[in-house]
């Protein structure tokens, strides 16, 4: 009896380590919006280490990027996760828009190749995931085509996922807009540019974390 | 602006859900596909599941030829 009690409670807990840990959090949303932002803050406050380049040119990160084993620790809870930080995903994608950031010609015929390249890859990656931070900038319209076939692949795929109304710093921010186009799902309001609220976000991905 | 880019009337194609119900995803997608690359703007009645929509927009990227 004692023998069973110990492999029940054994299992039980060894299910709520595995959920847990190693969880592979994917970050989407359309480009620009500050996915590798929010990525590098988390892996830089947690890791020491950033896991992209950023910048203000859209289509910055153009392949898929991880970061293993990052180790949280908030409010004395513990998680494990595999960051997985994808590419912007665009319905057009034009080389003469990246001519007006001063790329040349050539520069920006190769930035656009590899960006389509890139959005199908992030598409590729929607199964492989456990949950998804989708980062959303909340000086945009939320009502994009992107925006709604991102979480409409999530939702019919099962996997939890947590609105981010990133730059909530920008003047343009409108944050109450973002939660009226998804009122079924938590959205929190940050800045990764200065860490506002990321305590409301930590508590949000503990939340996440346990849906999975 | 060169004549290239000047549009010369716009042709419209409407799919009735008929046509594509008892396609699967990767039919449906290419069919829509080809009408667009013959430069036809397509109505197409219903909507598509949300993973077509991501097949859509994987397929367009794919056959984007810089």
């Amino acid at each position: 009896m004692l023998r069973i009690l110990k492999s029940f409670s054994q299992r039980i807990l060894f299910g709520i380590f595995r959920k847990r840990n190693n969880i592979r959090l994917g970050f989407y949303g359309p480009p620009n919006s500050g996915k590798t932002s929010l990525a590098n803050l988390i892996c830089k406050d947690w890791t020491g280490a950033e896991i992209g380049s950023v910048s203000h040119i859209p289509h910055e990160t153009r392949a898929v990027q991880f970061k293993e084993k990052v180790e949280i620790e908030y409010k004395g809870k513990k998680l494990t996760l595999k960051i997985v930080d994808t590419p912007g995903i665009a319905t057009k994608i034009d080389y003469e828009n990246f001519l007006k950031f001063g790329l040349n010609k050539k520069e920006a015929k190769r930035r656009a190749k590899e960006a389509t390249q890139g959005i199908i890859e992030s598409i590729k990656w929607l199964d492989d995931m456990d949950a998804v931070i989708i980062v959303l900038d909340s000086s945009e319209n939320p009502y994009s085509q992107v925006n709604i076939t991102i979480i409409g692949n999530l939702v019919a795929r099962k996997i939890p996922i947590l609105i981010v109304a990133n730059k909530i710093d920008l003047k343009k921010a409108n944050m109450k807009k973002v939660e009226s186009a998804f009122p079924e799902y938590e959205v929190v309001g940050i800045s990764a540019r200065d860490g506002t609220n990321m305590e409301e976000f930590y508590e949000s991905l503990f939340k996440l974390a346990k849906k999975t | 602006m060169k004549s290239r880019n000047r549009i010369r009337g716009l042709s419209l194609q409407v799919i009735p859900f008929s046509e594509v119900k008892d396609l699967s995803i990767g039919e449906r997608v290419k069919k829509i596909l080809n009408l667009i690359l013959g430069n036809k703007i397509v109505i197409l009645h219903g909507r598509l599941r949300p993973e077509e929509e991501a097949r859509l927009i994987e397929d367009t990227m794919a056959m984007v030829d810089h």
